[in-house]
């Protein structure tokens, strides 16, 4: 079996960037192959074949036949996810996508291929001077081409840029399983993410926040079809021919799917108390505090008692994300980012990564955090609310009352830590 | 590593037929037609050569409701008499033909309990048609965090005596974690699949697959602290294959050395 190697051509190709003016020199041709996508190893890896080492998809030739055999049969997997995520997706400078998934106004689902031609390719202008290649623009360096959050600048960042790959997005106005709505990106872009390396794209003109917006959806369900076909051929043995035929209706629609009903999943909380004057603020406010030294929020075990996000400090086991938790010691050298630890938000510092407004306060705590430690209390499928609506917003309250709250002072003269225990037994 | 290039020929045929066209020949693993030739029982035992690790008591005072029974690492867990706990064993080969006794349990509850800051049971495997219903018998919140691959994830705080309903909808090929963030020592794991045919080792290391059909199948087994468990040379990657006879199989008793757990 001969396989032409992609990533090793990629790499020949930077060692002749490298090289540059010695290869013009030597009479080498500089041209330079189109990026491509990154093939998500590290998942499947991980996941998929239940191991960290390449060797599952290499053949040496000294091993014994059924060992050789398994090998064979993995090569043949991800030569058909190749095959399948470029037939669906294209490549990076000629993105594509089958027409079944394509814009449709009628049910309202979809992705719009113009504005994702208009975010892809090379940094330019077409001849009516419009504004193309506003990925590899702006985007690029931190989340990468493949929109792995692996992009040359990520290393340097604390939080690593998004993996969009998972097709798993922390803040946004829908339900814990829901995909963000597009309202939701757009924000992201507008506003930035405070705390974090991302910016405010403020500046941009609409149809280009619109174009990257549609482009981030593109990269996150073309990740996110490679990952769930990685799991059926690794995971559920699925027949590479039943993955072929599959590709359209048990893959790619419904996520797209998914995407559409995420316009119909926001979150709009009730029953908001009354908070107008200064007296009812501090009583629901009192309320709200009440409730984040109660056992049933536990809102202490990571944010710790005076909200720095401390609570877990001491602890054995650390906190992490999805994006980093299987990520081993022996998986350093291999994988781009360095597993990173996730620290519980710091509730003193008015800093609020998804946004400040009450409203999304009340969202995080309602849905929680996915991908992150932070579970959701309000209600969700299969379970009930741990928390009314009042009662989340009484939370709200007291956390957006948490960077004014003096820290040394507690009320009542009894420390928050002392409280928390009170509470607790 | 290399990764392979595209098809170029499919990658059109794709294109042209929407995925439909390049289906080729389906290959429609045939489904074993009929009534296999009867149903048999497998049974057998792991124990744990090479002295008994001590379970390593986790320090459990963040929470103070933790604190009033103690919390082990249960990694490794071995009986009094050698037995290994906690081992899965469950067939690996797919579309096997199912015994119509298991119809009736198929849309079963199956209960993983949060209870002294603990899951109970640490390690279960169940059906995805059946509903895993998540409780909390302890005085304060839990939150049960599953991330299975290539399905929907799933964290909900849970409060005191309240329960969290969760419907996985794919087959997994090795248990999935499922933690508690809350208190982050919390470990236990779930094995969803789309056949009925999977046991966990009790705590004298002994277990039980009832009514396999007859036949040769290939198994998988599995154990927390190191994955694919290969207790003989020949298991590979923790798989072996056994012919089943209708009635009582017996697997003996599996040595499983100390070896396999240093790293």
């Amino acid at each position: 079996m001969t396989i032409a190697a992609r990533s090793d051509r990629r790499l020949a190709t930077c060692a002749l960037l490298a090289l540059g003016a010695m290869a013009i020199a030597g009479g080498c041709s500089t041209q330079v192959d189109p990026p491509q996508f990154r093939m998500n190893m590290q998942d499947i890896l991980q996941e998929a074949v239940e191991s960290h080492s390449p060797d599952e998809f290499r053949v040496v030739g000294n091993e014994e036949e059924s060992d050789k055999e398994d090998k064979l049969a993995n090569i043949a997997k991800l030569e058909t996810l190749t095959t399948l995520t470029v037939a669906a997706f294209g490549e990076p400078n000629e993105p594509y996508l089958l027409p079944e998934v394509r814009w449709n106004a009628e049910e309202k689902k979809g992705l719009d291929f113009k504005k994702i031609t208009m975010a892809a390719g090379p940094t330019g202008g077409d001849d009516a001077k419009k504004q193309l290649g506003l990925f590899r623009q702006h985007c690029v360096h931190c989340h990468g081409v493949t929109g792995d959050g692996a992009g040359p600048t990520a290393a340097f960042l604390n939080p690593h840029p998004r993996d969009y790959r998972r097709g798993t997005f922390k803040f946004k106005s829908t339900g814990f399983n829901d995909k963000p709505t597009t309202a939701d990106l757009k924000r992201t872009l507008i506003d930035g993410i405070p705390g974090t390396a991302m910016p405010s794209f403020a500046l941009l003109p609409a149809d280009q926040i619109e174009a990257l917006v549609e482009y981030v959806k593109y990269l996150s369900i073309r990740g996110e079809t490679e990952r769930n076909m990685a799991g059926a051929l690794f995971l559920q043995d699925e027949e590479i021919e039943a993955a072929r035929a599959g590709i359209l209706e048990g893959y790619l629609q419904p996520i797209v799917d998914q995407w559409a009903a995420a316009e119909e999943a926001v979150v709009r909380p009730t029953e908001r108390p009354e908070t107008s004057t200064p007296e009812e603020l501090a009583s629901s406010i009192e309320e709200g505090r009440k409730l984040f030294f109660n056992k049933d929020a536990q809102c202490t075990k990571c944010h710790g008692p005076t909200g720095l996000g401390d609570g877990n400090d001491g602890m054995a086991e650390k906190l992490y994300d999805v994006w980093n938790e299987k990520k081993t010691a022996d998986d350093l050298a291999r994988w781009l980012l360095p597993k990173q630890e996730l620290r519980p938000r710091n509730l003193r510092m008015g800093i609020y990564r998804g946004g400040g407004r009450p409203l999304d306060i009340y969202r995080r705590i309602h849905a929680g955090i996915p991908g992150t430690p932070m579970p959701g209390a309000g209600p969700q499928p299969g379970k009930k609310e741990t928390f009314t609506p009042e009662q989340i917003w009484h939370l709200v309250d007291y956390v957006r009352s948490l960077p004014y709250e003096n820290a040394s002072e507690p009320a009542e003269g009894q420390t928050h830590v002392a409280a928390a225990h009170s509470l607790s037994n | 590593m290399a990764i392979p290039e595209p098809d170029q020929e499919l990658v059109k045929a794709i294109r042209a037929g929407g995925g439909e066209a390049a289906a080729g020949e389906q290959a429609t693993e045939a489904a074993p037609s009929g009534e296999p030739a009867g149903w048999g029982n497998l049974t057998g035992k792991f124990v744990f050569e090479g002295g008994r690790p001590e379970q390593q008591t986790i320090d459990a005072s963040k929470d103070p409701i933790c604190t009033q029974h103690p919390v082990l690492n249960e990694s490794i867990v071995v009986g009094d008499d050698g037995g290994l706990k906690d081992v899965v064993i469950y067939l690996a080969t797919k579309k096997a033909p199912v015994n119509p006794e298991y119809e009736a349990t198929a849309d079963a509850k199956v209960v993983l309990d949060n209870k002294f800051c603990r899951f109970e049971p640490h390690v279960l495997a169940m059906r995805v048609s059946q509903t895993l219903e998540i409780h909390n018998s302890d005085p304060a919140s839990h939150n049960s965090s599953i991330s299975p691959f290539g399905d929907a994830n799933f964290n909900p705080l849970i409060g005191a005596g309240q329960q969290a309903d969760h419907q996985f909808t794919k087959s997994q090929n090795v248990p999935v974690l499922v933690t508690c963030n809350i208190h982050p020592w919390m470990r236990g794991y779930v094995l969803p699949r789309d056949n009925p045919y999977a046991a966990v080792s009790g705590d004298d290391g002994s277990f039980e697959i009832k009514d396999l059909p007859a036949g040769t199948w290939e198994f998988q087994v599995w154990q927390e602290a190191v994955g694919s468990l290969a207790a003989k040379p020949e298991w590979k990657k923790g798989k072996f294959k056994l012919e089943i006879k209708p009635g009582d199989n017996d697997l003996g008793v599996v040595q499983v050395s100390s070896s396999l757990f240093k790293k």
